[in-house]
């Protein structure tokens, strides 16, 4: 090569550098000019915080949610508005940060920005406690609690607060409330910022620095609030209720018969005007509380009730007198009533196939499986001694409750095909199991739009499941609007994923459809969320999706990644299915049958009793790829297996299972065992021409290999018939319906006319008659012949014409037809496809009537050929006499 | 035909209306200049691409008035990035591994995978053998073929004679063939090279002082 060749060579791989135009080069993009010129008003980052977006505002300054770079955590930070002194302020932040108490909300680091202060934060992903709805006075003070125990921590290392109100309380999701926004508010800095004085103390109010004894009386007006609904302090302004405050002028408890006196007696002590009078301390005012409640509650600890407190909000009425878990119980029943199950059972009965009451019999046992299921696993939720581990597993259970409902609904809708593909939809239900292992953190309590978008993603994802990929965009497109609302990114990481699940079958996956960006995105929001679960399914998605899209180094990319991010996880199910994609991708780039965990992973799962229908899709393309390995036997084993679970799952009339049906007669036939071959394939068709009609590509296919049967076995003129039939039925100028057109593109609906011409073609020379023959294989479309130089399985239909060529001393024509396609049927070797069996022996007799007999020997001798038991009789009669003449030549 | 379009300002106009307080103007000149910026890092670090794309952006207002004159505008935009990239590299790494971007690759230097998805297996192939040959080979590569840059102009870049780098892309071109070889032999071996601490040393310093 010389030094321009090579110059050019590498020029032109170079190229113009990969493109800049993917999802995170275009967020990077957005993001690094919006830090650059401002457009929206965030800053760029503040100190080595990286802002991710804005919270909130409020009287004390701005708060971002920024990402820490060095500790790679979330943070919050507030940049601190007015006359903070920086210097004052890290002094606080150094004793905050000391501190470290699990009801002070942690500080990290201190900092300036723009001239004034920040402070970077614990990032507490939670409600403030005014937006926190106590339903009991015994939650209400469980929190209070809480509050009072970090805020005398703090005044032990001698800060004080100087702002205690129900904002500057954030209750995490896990129940714990943290006390923020210490020391930001100064003396006089109140009136400043125009604050409401409703939780001030009268000294603040005239203008005093705040002290321990303020932090107590503003913390006292706070649960005052809580108890009984109203500020002690009312007016119609701030100047009123300034004076009001000053003037001692408190309000009286509208509903004072519920809280306890001593209750109300600490509160009052806490609101003195006068400091001295109040408690020593918040631990005098806290142990005043504690004994109270202990006599009131009996031996129950204040802690737990904060708990019970989310438990109560879970249910669709946030009441305490409603116990949650009857209410869930009750859900489930009204569900899945008697008249949900006649009128679905009428429905299946009135489809008028033979398969669709099987599958109503299926789906009922499914369904009442599943709900009982789910009825299990929330007893025993209800019954755990632990309450945040109950409330975990309670939610979970709500979670799935929606599915199912979600599900019922879209069966009843009257369709047939709703009927066919229902079985399958079952099978998208999440495994109630899963709550008993579900780790994750707590989450929200479903609020009602939260929930509303939860039920439409379900329903999309039921809608999905049978096949009304339409509709359940348009559901998804609704919820992806309303979830502006929630703002929560494990809400968006749902819709995304079902968004992009149901996207990977409408338009595919190409570099024109925003399939992948899309689960992509929800890769992001799941990650942003910090849910593991949903980055697992996100990860998964975007692995089957480039599987499916034939994209099978970028799946495989995609499962390590999940491997990875799985480990130390316990998810069966989920890891189970990345082991059976693995399969089917690595059934498709080859190399793995080797892959030996792979494969015991499979059988693993298979013998835990797991009943999926992408366990049986795996089990099936390892038989495929067993079987073009000639391991009959146990390509064999793996097609009974794949079987055995769509018989079970989906039951034996349903159309899928005569897929497997049909492997299984591949393989009798290969084996010459013509009357078993002929069984399966007479009942795949059967299924079939129930399911789609006899005018449907699945039954031309499935007869197409029972002329093979009939030609192989000897009986010319029952496979002719079928052949000319077939044949018909691909020269047809219907269109195919939408159901039948992808699995005819995936498959290839022109195999079909090849297939019955070769037949055609193989019976006229079986007969003796070589220029029928040849008219046969030269019907064959010229577009197929260009196509087939690239395509092995196409390739092995043109042999016939070369060894009619042949026998009609055609030679040439013959030799550059060979020559045309030997690579592909070379290739065709390489991949053990049995199809190219023909070529070499077009080839030897080619060889052999040219009197090359030493090429004879060298074509017919290599071990795939010989051994080959799948070789029909009549090419293994010209097999033979090719041998003979090889003999010949070498006994000379 | 005349035409009445306007000719579009120079990249160092913009740069100019930009430093004083012309938004629109440093907004082109991003949209000019992100995509090179974000495919020189891109294959070099793992994370933090935003970052030292906005870096660099800030830095070409910043150190504008040393290279009035001097150089073109894309020259100097690399000249920054490349100080940047080595700048960020050096103080990732532990100081007592810190190697010659003549010896160490970025494979070595952070080997998880870039984020990068490059949609073919040539240019995937491409791109992994780059980050296998040595850092500074790298560079000269991507900046000869993808930014179209003449030897002189890397030279600048790269603080070496015209000559020198002649040399360099031939090399480097020996060293990107040989691993091209090997991954597409389906092998991939990482040549790992001892460091030479001083001489990184000595590098990292002029760099991170130069710039």
């Amino acid at each position: 090569m010389t030094e321009t060749d090579s110059e050019d060579g590498l020029k032109q791989r170079f190229g113009s550098g990969p493109s800049q135009d993917d999802l995170e080069a275009r967020h990077w993009r957005g993001t690094v000019a919006e830090r650059l010129f401002g457009r929206g008003g965030a800053p760029v980052s503040i100190g080595r915080f990286r802002v991710l977006s804005r919270v909130g505002s409020g009287g004390a300054g701005v708060v971002y949610s920024a990402w820490d770079p060095k500790l790679e955590r979330r943070v919050a930070v507030k940049v601190l508005r007015g006359a903070h002194d920086p210097r004052e302020v890290e002094r606080e932040a150094k004793l905050l940060a000391k501190l470290s108490h699990p009801n002070v909300v942690g500080v990290y680091d201190v900092g300036e920005h723009d001239g004034g202060a920040f402070l970077a934060m614990e990032f507490v992903d939670g409600k403030t406690l005014l937006e926190y709805d106590a339903a009991r006075w015994e939650d209400a003070l469980a929190l209070l609690d809480q509050a009072a125990a970090g805020l005398q921590a703090a005044h032990d290392v001698g800060v004080v607060h100087g702002d205690v109100k129900p904002t500057n309380m954030l209750v995490g999701t896990d129940g714990r409330l943290r006390v923020t926004d210490f020391g930001t508010a100064h003396a006089g800095d109140a009136q400043l910022l125009g604050a409401t004085p409703a939780y001030m103390a009268p000294e603040q109010a005239r203008g005093d620095a705040a002290t321990a004894l303020s932090d107590q009386f503003s913390l006292c007006a706070t649960a005052f609030e809580l108890f009984y609904g109203v500020r002690p302090f009312a007016g119609t302004s701030a100047d009123e209720v300034r004076a009001a405050l000053l003037e001692g002028d408190r309000q009286d408890p509208p509903n004072a018969g519920r809280i306890p006196r001593w209750l109300r007696e600490s509160l009052e002590r806490g609101l003195s005007a006068e400091p001295s009078q109040r408690y020593a301390d918040l631990t005098a005012l806290l142990s005043a509380w504690r004994r109270g409640a202990r006599s009131n509650r009996g031996a129950v600890t204040v802690g737990v009730i904060a708990l019970a407190t989310i438990a109560a909000a879970v249910g669709s009425q946030s009441r305490a007198d409603v116990d949650p878990c009857g209410e869930a119980q009750a859900r489930i029943t009204s569900l899945w009533s008697p008249q949900r199950r006649s009128s679905l059972s009428d429905q299946f009965q009135s489809h008028g196939q033979a398969f669709a009451e099987q599958t109503w019999i299926r789906v009922e046992s499914e369904i009442d499986g599943h709900v009982e299921e789910l009825q299990g696993v929330l007893t025993r939720a209800c019954a755990l001694p632990n309450e945040e581990a109950s409330l975990r597993r309670r939610l979970c259970v709500e979670r799935r409750i929606i599915e199912v409902g979600a599900l019922l609904d879209v069966l009843e809708t009257d369709d047939p095909a709703v009927v066919e593909e229902s079985v399958l939809a079952l099978a998208l239900l999440t495994d109630p199991q899963g709550c008993v292992l579900d780790a994750r953190p707590l989450g929200a309590p479903d609020e009602e739009e939260r929930r509303a978008v939860l039920e439409a993603v379900a329903r999309a994802r039921a809608l999905r499941g049978v096949g009304k990929l339409e509709d359940a965009l348009a559901t998804l497109r609704r919820a992806r609007r309303d979830a502006h609302e929630v703002r929560d990114p494990a809400v968006t990481a749902r819709i995304l994923l079902e968004l992009g699940d149901t996207l990977v079958l409408l338009d595919g996956v190409s570099d024109d459809t925003p399939t992948l960006a899309t689960l992509e995105a929800a890769l992001l929001a799941a990650d942003a969320a910090d849910a593991p679960h949903l980055t697992a399914q996100a990860l998964l998605s975007l692995a089957n999706a480039n599987h499916r899209a034939t994209r099978f180094d970028e799946a495989l990319r995609w499962l390590d990644r999940l491997d990875e991010h799985l480990q130390g996880f316990d998810a069966p199910r989920l890891q189970g299915r990345a082991a059976i994609l693995r399969a089917l991708v690595g059934s498709m780039v080859g190399g793995w049958e080797n892959d030996v965990a792979t494969r015991e992973a499979l059988d693993r799962l298979r013998e835990s009793g797991v009943r999926d229908t992408w366990l049986a899709l795996g089990l099936n393309n390892l038989g495929e790829v067993e079987f073009e390995q000639r391991k009959d036997a146990s390509a064999q084993r793996h097609y009974n297996q794949a079987l055995e679970i769509w018989n079970d799952v989906l039951g034996p009339s349903h159309p899928t299972t005569a897929g497997a049906r049909g492997n299984l007669g591949e393989i009798a036939l290969f084996r010459r065992e013509f009357d078993v071959a002929l069984e399966h394939f007479l009942y795949a068709l059967e299924i079939r021409s129930a399911a789609w009609g006899p005018d449907s590509y699945w039954v031309a296919h499935t007869r197409a290999h029972i002329a093979d049967v009939h030609r192989l076995a000897g009986r010319g003129d029952e496979a002719e018939a079928i052949y000319r039939d077939v044949l018909t039925f691909t020269q047809r100028e219907l269109p195919l319906p939408d159901s039948e057109l992808f699995f005819a593109l995936d498959t290839g609906v022109d195999q079909l006319q090849p297939w019955a011409l070769h037949g055609l073609a193989l019976l006229e020379l079986e007969r003796g008659d070589p220029d029928a023959a040849l008219a046969w294989a030269s019907q064959v479309d010229p577009s197929t012949e260009i196509r087939a130089e690239r395509h092995p399985d196409l390739a092995g239909r043109f042999d016939v014409k070369a060894l009619a060529l042949v026998e009609l001393g055609r030679f040439e024509e013959a030799a550059a037809l060979l020559t045309r396609f030997e690579p592909s049927w070379t290739q065709a070797y390489a991949n053990g496809v049995y199809k190219g069996v023909y070529g070499p022996l077009a080839r030897a007799e080619l060889a052999r009537r040219e009197g090359r007999l030493a090429d004879v020997c060298a074509i017919v001798k290599p071990a795939t050929v010989l051994d080959d038991p799948g070789i029909p009789a009549d090419d293994q009669r010209r097999l033979d006499t090719a041998l003979e003449s090889c003999g010949t030549s070498q006994l000379r | 035909m005349p035409d009445s379009t306007p000719a579009p300002d120079s990249d160092f106009e913009l740069l100019q209306a930009w430093r004083e307080g012309d938004v629109q103007s440093g907004e082109d000149l991003f949209a000019r200049h992100f995509e090179g910026l974000c495919r020189f890092f891109r294959n070099k670090v793992s994370d933090g691409v935003d970052d030292l794309i906005q870096r660099t952006f800030l830095l070409l207002v910043e150190r504008r008035d040393q290279f009035e004159g001097r150089s073109s505008f894309r020259t100097y935009l690399f000249v920054v990035a490349r100080n940047e990239l080595y700048r960020e590299l050096s103080t990732r790494r532990r100081a007592a591994d810190k190697l010659d971007p003549l010896e160490v690759s970025v494979v070595e230097i952070s080997p998880s995978p870039p984020s990068v998805m490059a949609r073919r297996r040539e240019e995937r192939a491409l791109l992994e053998a780059l980050r296998r040959i040595p850092l500074e080979h790298q560079v000269t590569l991507e900046l000869y073929f993808w930014e179209n840059m003449t030897a002189g102009a890397i030279g600048e870049v790269l603080e070496l004679p015209e000559g020198t780098v002649r040399t360099r892309i031939r090399r480097a071109r020996a060293l990107l063939a040989e691993q091209l070889e090997s991954l597409e032999a389906g092998g991939a071996p990482l040549h790992t090279t001892d460091a030479n601490i001083d001489e990184w040393a000595k590098s990292v310093k002029k760099v991170v002082e130069s710039s």
